[in-house]
């Protein structure tokens, strides 16, 4: 007997479901739909990944640019090493790999229609829906800071113009002025991320305006990778850095653009540039659609991420809360490819098995210097997605040069990987 | 009848074995968002000799050494985690290089 190949599989699956054996999938009734939200790593891998294990499910992207400029080495970009256009994808290999790019702004999930429902108006239907809208910056959080005044204090969280103005921003910087960030507290987008701004600005400042200073107000005491990073900024940067815990600030009472300063209720600090990340949450389609139930952030069945608010549509990377791993996109764009395993079973009307996830984060802290955190993902039998005790973690400290110059050759080598794989043109493996 | 519930038993049996995906080839999408393409640092893994597999997870998940990440993901994996990721990857057709 030849081995059966996922068509043949399929249509086997449909004809007995058709005789009333098993639960009646999407399939029997005709050609299976699935509406992805969000183009980045999240909702392009779980498109991409869709595609590529089951070619006959009608496959939408619905974008809200004609590109996808990744937050992963934006601080690079900042740091003047790399341009934006290297960190920047079209969704041509997508489309090439059989999957409809819809532009559009996605409005509304509508569970009980079974429809996304786009601004302009067209309801695009589904069988399911998976939704990964990354976050929102809230504005409304810290008094003075909206989005008028980003465009002076720029928070480049997320990668675009705002890079390219936060870039621009410190290249001009005055001789011996001062980088001031102001940081959240958990949860947020990458949490590393900041401090390997302070490392990579660190890194510009030392080789062109060695006298400057950089400020981290942070709203929380201790931070990810902190005594790696610590560790290099002592060894790279000596006195440049000064990290200003919660402890010491007492939280962020006002921002004052005009005065470019950042009002504790311990001390004001004033920059030459200012850095502002503010709070964030859930991207608004899912706030709108109530997936996340009044909260910020969506609460999700951790074995299939499908929302307990909205039966067919499933939610995933940094927009959900997905157990214990950090908001990344590696993260994102490995639940994104095993949600859509997770959607193919349930559509084919067959149960959905587990895996292992896990997650990378890697930090420059100077372009030859990178740093890791690793985890290990299972779901426990509350159903909770847990990190494995014992696994995953940091890089060594006082580890040599060319360990932390390996580490930088992998963060490289992850990130080509992974953005060729979801985003390129080319034959996947 | 029972010829047809039979027949109906075996196409079950065999549409269930491909229509959902194996926990080896869920664990698959994590290794592969570093390890699915040549050309970089990090070696392509796809079609490697299954015994060489399990040898060289074994060793990570042993060696505590840190230079890479792997100690720090294999260690979580059982022996037959590592067999069945084993066999799962060199089932699969070699990448491109």
């Amino acid at each position: 007997m030849t081995r059966l190949n996922r068509r043949s599989a399929l249509a086997v699956v449909a004809s007995v479901a058709g005789s009333g054996l098993l639960p009646a999938p999407a399939f029997a009734q005709g050609k299976a739909r699935v509406v992805v939200v969000g183009g980045g790593f999240g909702g392009a891998s779980a498109a991409r990944t869709l595609k590529e294990i089951a070619p006959e499910i009608d496959v939408t992207l619905v974008v809200d640019a004609d590109s996808f400029t990744t937050c992963p080495f934006s601080n690079l970009v900042i740091a003047g090493e790399i341009p934006l256009s290297q960190i920047t994808f079209g969704y041509g290999g997508l489309a090439a790999a059989g999957v409809e790019v819809r532009r559009g702004l996605a409005t509304e999930i509508d569970a009980a229609r079974k429809v996304v429902v786009l601004a302009d108006g067209e309801a695009i239907p589904f069988d399911r829906a998976i939704v990964s809208p990354g976050i929102d910056l809230d504005f409304e959080a810290i008094p003075g800071y909206d989005a008028a005044a980003s465009e002076k204090l720029p928070h480049a969280w997320k990668a675009g113009a705002q890079t390219i103005l936060l870039r621009d921003q410190l290249a001009a910087m005055p001789p011996g002025g001062t980088f001031v960030m102001s940081v959240p507290n958990n949860p947020y987008r990458c949490p590393p991320g900041p401090y390997e701004r302070a490392s990579l600005v660190a890194h510009f400042l030392t080789n062109t305006n060695p006298t400057a200073k950089i400020i981290i107000v942070d709203g929380k005491d201790s931070f990810s990778k902190q005594a790696l990073f610590t560790e290099g900024w002592d060894r790279l940067y000596p006195g440049m850095i000064t990290h200003v815990p919660f402890a010491e600030n007492a939280g962020v009472l006002e921002i004052v653009p005009e005065r470019l300063e950042v009002v504790t209720a311990f001390e004001t600090f004033a920059g030459d540039v200012v850095n502002v990340i503010p709070p964030q949450r859930a991207g608004a389609v899912s706030l709108r659609s109530g997936l996340a139930d009044g909260g910020d952030w969506c609460p999700i069945d951790q074995a299939t991420f499908e929302s307990p608010f909205a039966p067919g549509v499933h939610v995933l990377g940094d927009a959900a809360i997905v157990g214990d791993m950090p908001k990344s996109g590696f993260s994102a764009s490995v639940q994104g490819a095993v949600c859509a395993h997770t959607v193919v079973a349930l559509l084919r009307g067959a149960p959905a098995e587990g895996g292992v996830l896990l997650n990378t984060c890697y930090s420059f802290v100077a372009p030859d210097y990178g740093i890791s955190v690793a985890g290990v993902y299972r779901t426990d039998p509350d159903g909770r997605l847990k990190s494995i005790q014992g696994a995953g973690g940091t890089s060594p400290t006082g580890a040599d040069d060319v360990v932390r110059q390996s580490e930088a050759d992998y963060a490289r080598g992850w990130y080509s990987t992974m953005t060729q794989q979801i985003f390129g043109m080319g034959p996947r493996g | 009848m029972f010829k047809l519930m039979a027949m109906c038993a075996v196409l079950l049996t065999a549409g269930s074995v491909s229509a959902q995906s194996t926990p080896a080839e869920i664990t698959f999408e994590s290794c592969s968002a570093c390890h699915g393409a040549a050309g970089s640092e990090i070696p392509a893994i796809a079609g490697q000799d299954y015994e060489r597999l399990i040898d060289v997870l074994t060793a990570y998940a042993a060696d505590a050494d840190q230079a890479t990440i792997m100690h720090r993901f294999a260690v979580a994996f059982s022996v037959s985690e590592i067999e069945g990721l084993a066999r799962y990857i060199s089932d699969l057709e070699g990448m491109p290089q």
